[in-house]
């Protein structure tokens, strides 16, 4: 228990300092994110500017903040298509089984089989780059994992005698997955979303550091990353700010994910008394 | 001189005291059946004396094996003790072998680990034990997976383990509980006789008083972490003083059901013909069984795991397609049914489940897990529905009061009588019981058993009752149909088979099993006879 | 012990071998970074700038050549003739060429070559520059008489263009991955997204080259472009792609950093044709709103000269129209509200993949927020861009620098992309052509200048500069970039 606190509580503040950070952007931030002043370009960190200023005369700390709204926009909503789609189809096919389970595993092998970046890259090549178009291509990514993580936690509960119950109680398929089977494989769900959130993160940072993902002048932690490469001995705190807001988020998001499932997982034992 | 002599063991977990006070001995050769329900602390004891509590397990006195005190030592000296000097046997045999390695590789690795053998050398003595413990490599290679051996096989693997290295003293927690009755006898016997060829020790844990009423020589008994009575059998059960231990010793032999009881009425509730359920792989489950239920009539189908009774409960719930025949419940087709039809059937055909644990969903409160048949009966005020749930927990002696809580606030016989409630709140005609019984402790069993007879007598309740439990079958139902590798092998009034079997196998199964009282009277007359 | 000292001499041994290893002697060889991989390596076909990096000089030749300073030299023709008319020039070849395969050079293959870039069914880029030419006739194998239907100032200068180089029938076919030329420098091969390497010619006709092999590195990463020129795997960058990076390698003395001009005048482009832009008040307000110097500092670290107009301000020619429409915000405003936008308009930006476009084009289009014109910016791959912008004008605006000498005239061709093609504009490039000599053509190029100012047809921003940055041992690369080249003919590396 000490141990998945420490976890935990890291987690937590980690990833409650980036969505502050992302909230508060949405109210104020130091100076206008995009605003470019290049007479001030290429400052180092002081007290008017905390973190410096970019190649444009951007204040960094400000596009910092912006770029959490974006970073946690792009990955929540992917990671939310990713929940919405993947564990309806997952608890579908463990409901039916046969051939239509046999269906919708293999379409999901099929885009497991894609490494996940680079079809990401294709799609928002094809489609355009932008926000938008960064969230469908990693929410579609997002769907096999969680239709097959819906689908293994379901297989085990069907044969459990309360569901069998709800059988014979006459419940038919679709309301014993969302009355008996969701509630009970909603801890592990909330774990891998976690997961799959900071995943997001970074695949959004790396759509952006490929210029795939926000497009100018709306602040993102990749492309500022991709931009900071050539003035890194000039001014390493370009590349140093987004470089630490990401690690940041990632590890937060991660810690915060081992935390919970250590946290959830002996609770659920705990509730059978021996 | 004493083997092993626990003195005034207390423990705590966590700050709850688990053992109180508990002293036994155990001198070589001797077996000591120590008997409790769940919660006694019986398991406990034993993982005490091998030091395999939970980290911030709190012990008070000593645990004397070999003169030298256990809890004492550096937890370096129990390494050497543990597998060598006292062998485990634990309850579940498929959890106790890991399931990728052959069972000679892991009889083998004793030697290998604790004796220096080399491979070939171990192999050798492995195939030694097993064919000791009754699995002579001729018939059961020492290349099998756990998985490839039957349940009283991989059981017979555990105790060669347990075994190999010719252990002084020998625990045994339950391994009987979660075997079919024909290998039970097996098991028994095989402990039996390592105790007296080799002279080891034996302490036998157990709820079920007839498992070790024939073998021991000692029997404790413990409750709530005390022992509260102890005693030489078998004399001791001609003279148990403790009340708790009298009324485990009542509750282990029930009634038999009266002659005319549950008897039934003229109209068929279950009518199902010609059933076959066929599963992947071509494996007839279910293999062209007819049978009847009348209303108010009491059934009992008995036969050990895989005779295919479970599969044709569920088929009858509507629960499991059929390959070939029809299941009518008070005249309709359940598989055929559908809209109000189905509604109507279902609501008259109601089940309980073998696992009191596992049959109630563990995030929704008690009075929605009661309430989830009633959706059969269509649109129903909340007025009439609370009424209803509480009519039905009151029914099964629960407190209205716990509707509002969770399953994990109840224990294992309490759960089983929210399943019952569960099964009676639609009003059926007919209840499924798929092993209900077989996973609760002795009293809970015997109050059981009794509430699900007075329901019946109230309500004109039909049973189908699954067991392998010939206890349970001759205290519940009037009839019994036996059943084995999905076919009927026999049927007929329950007393009538059980005291007059015509099929072999129905013999079989009524000698793996005897009930307390044949097994006391055969060792009296064997004591009396020397 | 003995064992011991044994084992140390043989330690000593193995170091003292291992430090006569490699010989300290310099391979006579460059190793040049390019920044694109050129789409095929016949400058005849469809040419891309790239193209003309790699082969211009050093594996093609042209009648003419155009020097390091823009001047025009003689090359496969070494003299001319021109009539008074300035309609005939006759052309006296030199004897001795021959192409890379072996076939003889002589007036049949300038004929073929010329013939194949002004025919109808031409895939020449620069199909302009023989428009004028009405027939080429071989007089004899080293005398070639090209016949014009107009006169045309520039044709000499024109024929030195990489587009007009000669290239031989039988081997035209194949000339996009198997360049055969007439150069001091042979093909050697082609290796897919990664490098192009071309070696010596030994029978080269004229003087021979003084490297015994060229390799075009492709290395379009700016931060990867620096990496190899420290590490030196690139031997020179001639244009270098960061120029961020410029002050941590001043004050190195194992490179030298060259600053010159090129031809490139870098515009924001306009698509005059679509509303709101065909109105000159709005082109007029984006003039007022652009700042140059914030721009040139924020998109090339300062590097660069203003342009008010599309001429380079190194030409002789060149007048300064950079305060034509001076940087005034309120008149900017109020010229949009003029035109009928007092809360300004929206319009889209699509830029291609280069620093000064990307970064300009952010900077650009703050600055014409600030006058109410709400730009979103579009980044395109340089396929999308050619197709998009350039062939099909489907664009509002957009950031590109012309790199082609002498292209003014690009501002009189109807299909051409900012749709401009004014009739009196038109007028003033005939006058051009008729013109013979510079102090006629002068005047004629400043009108030109002014006119294109005055109309704001473009944005027009600054000249691009060429930022060589090389191993300061080698020596001889062109400083400017008149022509769209790496010339190698003169290139050697110095002992050191």
């Amino acid at each position: 228990m000490k141990r998945s606190s420490a976890s935990l509580a890291i987690g937590l503040a980690f990833t409650a300092l980036i969505l502050a950070a992302a909230g508060l952007s949405l109210v104020w931030t130091p100076y206008d994110a995009e605003l470019i002043l290049v007479e001030q370009r290429l400052m180092p960190p002081s007290a008017a500017h905390w973190f410096g200023t970019d190649q444009m005369g951007r204040d960094v700390l400000s596009m910092i903040l912006g770029g959490a709204r974006n970073s946690i926009a792009v990955a929540l909503v992917a990671a939310g298509i990713g929940l919405g789609a993947g564990v309806p189809l997952g608890l579908f096919a463990a409901a039916q089984g046969g051939i239509v389970d046999e269906i919708v595993m293999r379409s999901n092998d099929l885009i497991f089989a894609f490494p996940a970046l680079l079809l990401a890259i294709l799609i928002t090549a094809i489609a355009g780059p932008g926000a938008i178009n960064a969230i469908v291509a990693i929410g579609i990514f997002n769907i096999p994992v969680f239709a097959r993580l819906a689908r293994g936690g379901a297989l085990a509960l069907w044969p459990r005698d309360f569901v069998r119950a709800a059988r014979v109680a006459g419940k038919g398929r679709l309301r014993i997955s969302l009355e008996h089977i969701l509630p009970n494989i909603a801890s592990v769900l909330i774990v891998q979303g976690t997961i799959q959130f900071s995943l997001g993160v970074l695949a959004e940072a790396g759509l952006s550091y490929v210029g795939l993902g926000a497009q100018p002048p709306a602040p993102s932690w990749g492309r500022m990353l991709a931009e900071s490469q050539t003035y890194f001995a000039l001014a390493p705190w370009l590349a140093l700010a987004p470089g630490l807001a990401i690690v940041t988020t990632v590890l937060g998001l991660n810690m915060l994910g081992d935390g919970l499932r250590d946290l959830l997982d002996p609770r659920i034992r705990r509730e059978r008394a021996i | 001189m004493t083997l092993l002599a626990i003195d005034r063991l207390s423990l705590a977990i966590g700050g709850k005291l688990i053992l109180r006070s508990v002293s036994l001995t155990v001198a070589p050769g001797e077996i000591l059946g120590l008997v409790g329900e769940s919660g006694s602390g019986k398991s406990m004891t034993l993982n005490a004396i091998m030091r395999l509590g939970p980290p911030g397990t709190r012990t008070e006195g000593a645990i004397r094996f070999e003169g030298a005190d256990l809890l004492a030592g550096p937890e370096r000296a129990m390494e050497s003790v543990r597998g060598r000097k006292i062998g485990m046997v634990f309850q579940e045999p498929m959890t106790a072998l890991n399931p990728v390695q052959t069972i000679g590789r892991q009889v083998a690795e004793c030697f290998r680990l604790h004796l220096g053998f080399g491979a070939r050398e171990a192999l050798a003595e492995a195939a030694e034990r097993l064919r000791r413990a009754g699995l002579p490599p001729e018939i059961v290679p020492l290349d099998r997976y756990p998985h490839q051996l039957s349940g009283g096989q991989r059981q017979r693997v555990v105790v060669a383990i347990a075994a190999a290295l010719g252990p002084k003293l020998i625990l045994a927690d339950e391994p009987t509980t979660a075997l079919d009755a024909t290998a039970r006898g097996g098991i028994i016997d095989l402990l039996a006789g390592l105790a007296r060829r080799e002279g080891a020790g034996l302490v036998f844990v157990t709820h079920d008083l007839a498992s070790i009423a024939g073998i021991a020589d000692r029997i404790a008994f413990m409750k709530d972490g005390e022992v509260v009575e102890e005693g030489s059998a078998p004399s001791i059960f001609r003279s148990l003083r403790h009340p708790y231990a009298q009324s485990l010793l009542a509750a282990s032999a029930l009634p038999p059901i009266a002659p005319d009881e549950a008897a039934g009425g003229t109209e068929p509730i279950v009518e199902a013909v010609d059933v076959s359920v066929v599963y992947g792989g071509g494996v007839r489950a279910v293999d062209g069984v007819s049978l009847t239920l009348m209303s108010g009539e009491s059934l009992a189908i008995v036969g050990e795991s895989g005779s295919g009774k479970s599969t044709l409960a569920r088929s009858v719930l509507g629960l499991e397609p059929l390959a070939a025949g029809t299941v009518r419940i008070a005249g309709t087709d359940i598989h055929r049914a559908s809209g109000g039809a189905l509604r109507a059937a279902r609501a008259a055909i109601q089940a309980v489940f073998q696992d009191p644990y596992g049959s109630l969903n563990p995030r929704h409160r008690i009075e929605r897990i009661v309430a989830e048949p009633l959706h059969l009966l269509g649109r129903i005020a909340s007025a009439e529905r609370r009424a209803r749930i509480a009519r039905a927990l009151a029914d099964v002696g629960l407190p209205p009061d716990g509707a509002r809580r969770y399953p994990h606030e109840f224990s294992g016989g309490q759960r089983q009588r929210i399943a019952i409630a569960r099964a009676l709140i639609s009003e059926p005609k007919v209840i499924v019981l798929d092993e209900a019984v077989s996973a609760l402790d002795v009293t809970t069993r015997a109050q059981i058993v009794a509430l699900l007879r007075e329901l019946s007598r109230r309500r004109g309740l039909a049973y189908l009752f699954i067991t392998h439990d010939l206890d349970a079958a001759r205290a519940v139902a009037n009839r019994v149909v036996v059943m084995r590798r999905g076919r009927v092998v026999e049927e007929g009034r329950t007393a009538a088979v059980l005291a007059q079997p015509h099929d072999p196998y129905t013999k079989e199964l009524i000698a793996a099993a005897p009930d307390l009282e044949t097994v006391l009277a055969a060792r009296e007359a064997e004591a009396r006879t020397r | 012990m003995n064992a011991f000292r044994r084992l140390a001499a043989l330690l000593a041994c193995t170091l003292a071998l291992s430090a006569c290893g490699e010989p300290q002697a310099r391979a006579n060889d460059v190793r040049l970074g390019i920044a694109l991989e050129p789409p095929n390596l016949d400058p005849t076909s469809g040419a891309a700038a790239a193209t003309d990096e790699i082969v211009y000089a050093n594996v093609f030749e042209g009648l003419t050549r155009v020097g390091a300073h823009g001047e025009v030299l003689p090359a496969l023709a070494e003299r001319w003739d021109v009539s008074p008319d300035r309609l005939t020039y006759t052309f006296h070849l030199h004897p001795g060429a021959h192409f890379h395969d072996g076939t003889t050079f002589d007036a049949s293959d300038v004929k073929y070559s010329l013939d194949r870039a002004r025919a109808a069914d031409s895939t020449n880029a620069q199909k302009g520059l023989f428009e004028p030419i009405a027939s080429v006739d071989v007089v004899d194998p080293l005398t070639v008489k090209v016949t014009l239907s107009r006169p045309a100032g520039d044709f000499l200068f024109n024929m030195g263009w990489g587009d007009a180089v000669i290239v031989a029938p039988e081997s035209a076919a194949t000339n996009a991955v198997k360049p055969i030329g007439t150069g001091p420098f042979r093909f050697s091969r082609w290796l897919r997204g990664t490098q192009i390497e071309l070696v010596r010619n030994p029978d080269y006709w004229g003087p021979p080259a003084r490297l015994d092999a060229a390799t075009f590195v492709v290395i379009s990463d700016p931060a990867a472009a620096y990496a190899a020129l420290l590490a030196g795997d690139i031997d020179s960058f001639p244009n270098f792609p960061a120029v961020e990076l410029l002050p941590q390698i001043e004050g190195d003395p194992r490179f030298a950093i060259v600053i010159g001009t090129t031809e490139g005048e870098t515009i924001l482009a306009i698509n005059n044709a679509r509303k709101p832009f065909d109105d000159l008040r709005v082109r007029q307000a984006i003039a007022h709103a652009i700042d140059r110097k914030a721009l040139i500092l924020g998109a090339s670290e300062g590097y660069g000269v203003p342009i008010g107009s599309h001429f380079p301000p190194h030409d002789p020619a060149y007048v300064d129209l950079t305060g034509t429409y001076p940087y005034d915000i309120a008149a900017g405003r109020r010229l949009l509200a003029e035109a009928g936008f007092p809360d300004g308009f929206k319009a889209t930006m699509k830029l291609p993949p280069v620093a000064y476009a990307r970064r300009g084009g952010e900077i650009l289009a703050q600055q014409l927020k600030v006058i109410g014109i709400d730009v979103s910016i579009e980044n395109v791959e340089w396929a999308q861009w050619l197709d998009q912008v350039f062939a099909n004008g489907d664009f509002d605006l957009t950031i590109v620098s012309h790199t082609e000498p002498r292209d003014i005239a690009i501002y009189a061709r109807d299909d051409y992309y900012f749709r401009y093609a004014k009739p009196a504009f038109k007028a003033l490039m005939a006058e051009l052509d008729l013109a013979g000599d510079d102090a006629v053509r002068r005047p004629v190029l400043q009108a030109a200048q002014r006119m294109l100012a005055e109309d704001a047809v473009n944005g027009f921003l600054f000249q691009l500069p060429k930022v060589g940055v090389w191993n300061a041992r080698l020596m001889g690369q062109w400083a400017n970039a008149p022509v769209q080249a790496n010339d190698l003919t003169g290139v050697y590396w110095q002992e050191p």
